[in-house]
């Protein structure tokens, strides 16, 4: 296990370190001056000049690329040309958007796909396992911000019950903070649900067939009994996996919705910061949710080999 | 996972397949409609006709009109080549390239496939909308983005699709027989590696294509996709939001133009992994 742990830690720093030059390598070398990227073509010399000394874009883009991944191990992220704040700073006030969005829609999803997952595979074939089929092949297909526009004509414009966005924080009191997420949270959590109703569903399906179920019951054990203590506990080993996997989904996901219910978290900050050319704030939260992306995968990987020995010895 | 089936029998399956039909139909509808706007629509789906401003749907303007007074129908007619094109010029990239790295790690096998995983691992690392951001951010924005952004994220999904049929069919007594034979490996890959696995790469597409035209218009929408004048659904979406509260039907037509091409490839998908591996299909 330390073994596969070891291996798998290491190409986890690989990945991340191979996507902060990435980053880099797009946002300030291949466009050229990121000094006139940020001003664009009719900025005076003068100005243009003035960023490039505060930038230190003198000094080589090596030198540069160093000294931002030193300063990102001290905790900096340099600071923001538009707000002039630390980019750190930016980010931690938007997260008291941004995280409990995340959350919020994955416990949603995963309450109603389990739910729904259970209710189609110990109904298969029948109308109610159709009627949740259809349901996720529909959650599929809708796009996540049209669905977010929907929601917010019939709740804001139709029945005046919610608000149809803007954030008014956390210190108006913990439920107008709440008032404002619902409808972003069921935006969000839909197109999850969809994926995990199906994988539970399949799931269910794949172990309910499996010897041991039916040694369960052939020593007596009713169908209820059988599901709750040898299937769901098998079963939900994959949708444990998929879950784990949409995390990094629900992450950029919100850079989406953010935008539909206009909530000031990272994900408006990364698309207000493209319309300023904000390189700064551009650079470090991409580079922090391709981190997430990978440190979930790893995660995802370790539990997996956790609960399934197999796969240890298979990689 | 070799389908021996002739022409003939597989199109008869087809036909009795009822959510391959239904998806057939649905796509089959929407490039009819995309082919169709190249030579007419209703009416211009650029011309600005402000009397004529968020009109509801009436006998002139099925769908109604816009805020500038641009008929709605004639937009979404439009809009759907911007999908089209989007979906496949970034699935062919995505599948030309992918199938190739994902052959080749088959073929191959130690650190060839190594580090071509390793690289599809970092491709993971970036999903499409954050290409698009950094895309976006360095070289402003436009519907190239969209391309190059969905494109790289499809040809890590491809590999690994691809590499994992293709290490299975490696594995088979024919290949074996084949390099008795005297073949080498590129001659294998080419003429029976890649014939057994394409079913795989077209299920892999359709479904992919599904997601470029949501992703398109979700990066539409966020104003690093399509630009105007050029009508995207996903950028009439988000135009239409600034109206819901004084015409919310024009926020309903794109949406649905979205699902329900969406709806169509994916059903097609499903409905072609099912008949191209009955296996699979017996399990559901």
């Amino acid at each position: 296990m330390s073994v596969f742990l070891a291996r798998r830690f290491l190409s986890f720093l690989i990945t991340v370190s191979l996507a902060s030059v990435i980053v880099f390598l797009l946002l300030e070398v291949l466009p050229g001056d990121p000094a006139l990227t940020m001003l664009g073509v009719d900025a005076p010399d003068s100005a243009i000049e003035a960023l490039r000394l505060e930038l230190g874009l003198d000094r080589p883009a090596f030198v540069r690329y160093f000294d931002w991944i030193a300063g990102l191990f001290q905790g900096e992220m340099g600071l923001s040309y538009v707000y002039r704040v630390p980019v750190t700073e930016l980010i931690g006030q938007r997260l008291h958007v941004t995280l409990p969005l995340s959350i919020g829609a994955m416990v949603v999803a995963t309450l109603v796909s389990l739910t729904l997952g259970i209710f189609a595979a110990t109904n298969h074939n029948r109308i109610g396992d159709y009627g949740v089929m259809g349901f996720s092949q529909l959650g599929l297909a809708i796009p996540d911000f049209w669905f977010g526009i929907l929601l917010i004509i019939l709740f804001a414009v139709v029945l005046h019950l919610l608000p149809s966005g803007g954030f008014p924080g956390w210190d108006e009191g913990i439920w107008h903070g709440v008032r404002a997420l619902l409808l972003p949270i069921f935006t969000q959590a839909l197109s999850l649900t969809a994926i995990m109703t199906r994988v539970t569903r399949s799931s269910v399906l794949e172990v309910a067939l499996e010897d041991y179920v039916r040694t369960a019951r052939a020593k007596g054990l009713s169908r209820r009994a059988a599901l709750w203590r040898h299937v769901l506990r098998n079963a939900l080993v994959p949708v444990l996996t998929i879950g784990g996997l949409l995390v990094a989904t629900v992450v950029t996901g919100t850079l989406v919705i953010e935008n539909v219910f206009a909530l000031p978290g990272v994900g408006k900050l990364i698309f207000d910061a493209i319309s300023n050319r904000d390189l700064m704030v551009v650079k470090n939260v991409v580079l922090l949710f391709a981190a997430i992306v990978v440190a979930v995968n790893f995660a995802v990987d370790i539990l997996y080999a956790i609960v399934d020995p197999r796969i240890r010895v298979h990689t | 996972m070799t389908t021996q089936t002739t022409v003939p029998g597989f199109i008869h399956r087809a036909l009795r397949h009822r959510s391959f039909m239904i998806g057939l139909i649905f796509t089959g509808t929407m490039i009819f409609l995309a082919l169709l706007s190249l030579f007419w629509t209703p009416h211009s789906s650029t011309e600005i006709v402000i009397t004529q401003r968020l009109k509801p749907p009436n006998m002139n303007h099925w769908f109604g009109t816009d805020q500038f007074g641009r008929d709605i129908l004639s937009m979404i007619m439009t809009g759907a080549q911007t999908s089209i094109v989007v979906g496949l010029i970034a699935v062919s990239l995505g599948a030309v390239l992918g199938a190739a790295l994902g052959l080749w790690a088959a073929a191959r096998r130690g650190w060839t496939e190594d580090v071509i995983m390793r690289l599809s691992d970092l491709n993971m690392a970036f999903p499409v909308i954050l290409i698009a951001i950094l895309l976006t951010a360095g070289w402003g924005p436009g519907i190239t983005n969209a391309i190059i952004a969905l494109g790289i994220f499809n040809i890590s999904l491809f590999a690994r699709q691809v590499r994992a049929a293709g290490i299975a069919m490696w594995e088979r007594e024919f290949i074996l027989a084949a390099r008795a034979a005297g073949k080498d490996d590129l001659a294998i890959t080419f003429e029976h590696i890649l014939p057994n696995i394409i079913s795989v790469i077209v299920v892999q597409a359709t479904i992919s294509f599904a997601v470029a035209i949501l992703a398109e218009a979700a990066l539409s929408y966020l104003g690093v996709g399509s630009q105007p004048p050029n009508p995207s659904w996903g950028r009439m979406l988000s135009e239409s939001q600034s109206y819901i509260f004084l015409t919310p039907v024009i926020a309903l037509w794109p949406g649905l133009a979205i699902v329900f091409s969406v709806l169509g490839l994916n059903l097609m998908g499903d409905g072609l992994r099912d008949l191209v591996d009955p296996r699979l299909a017996r399990q559901r």
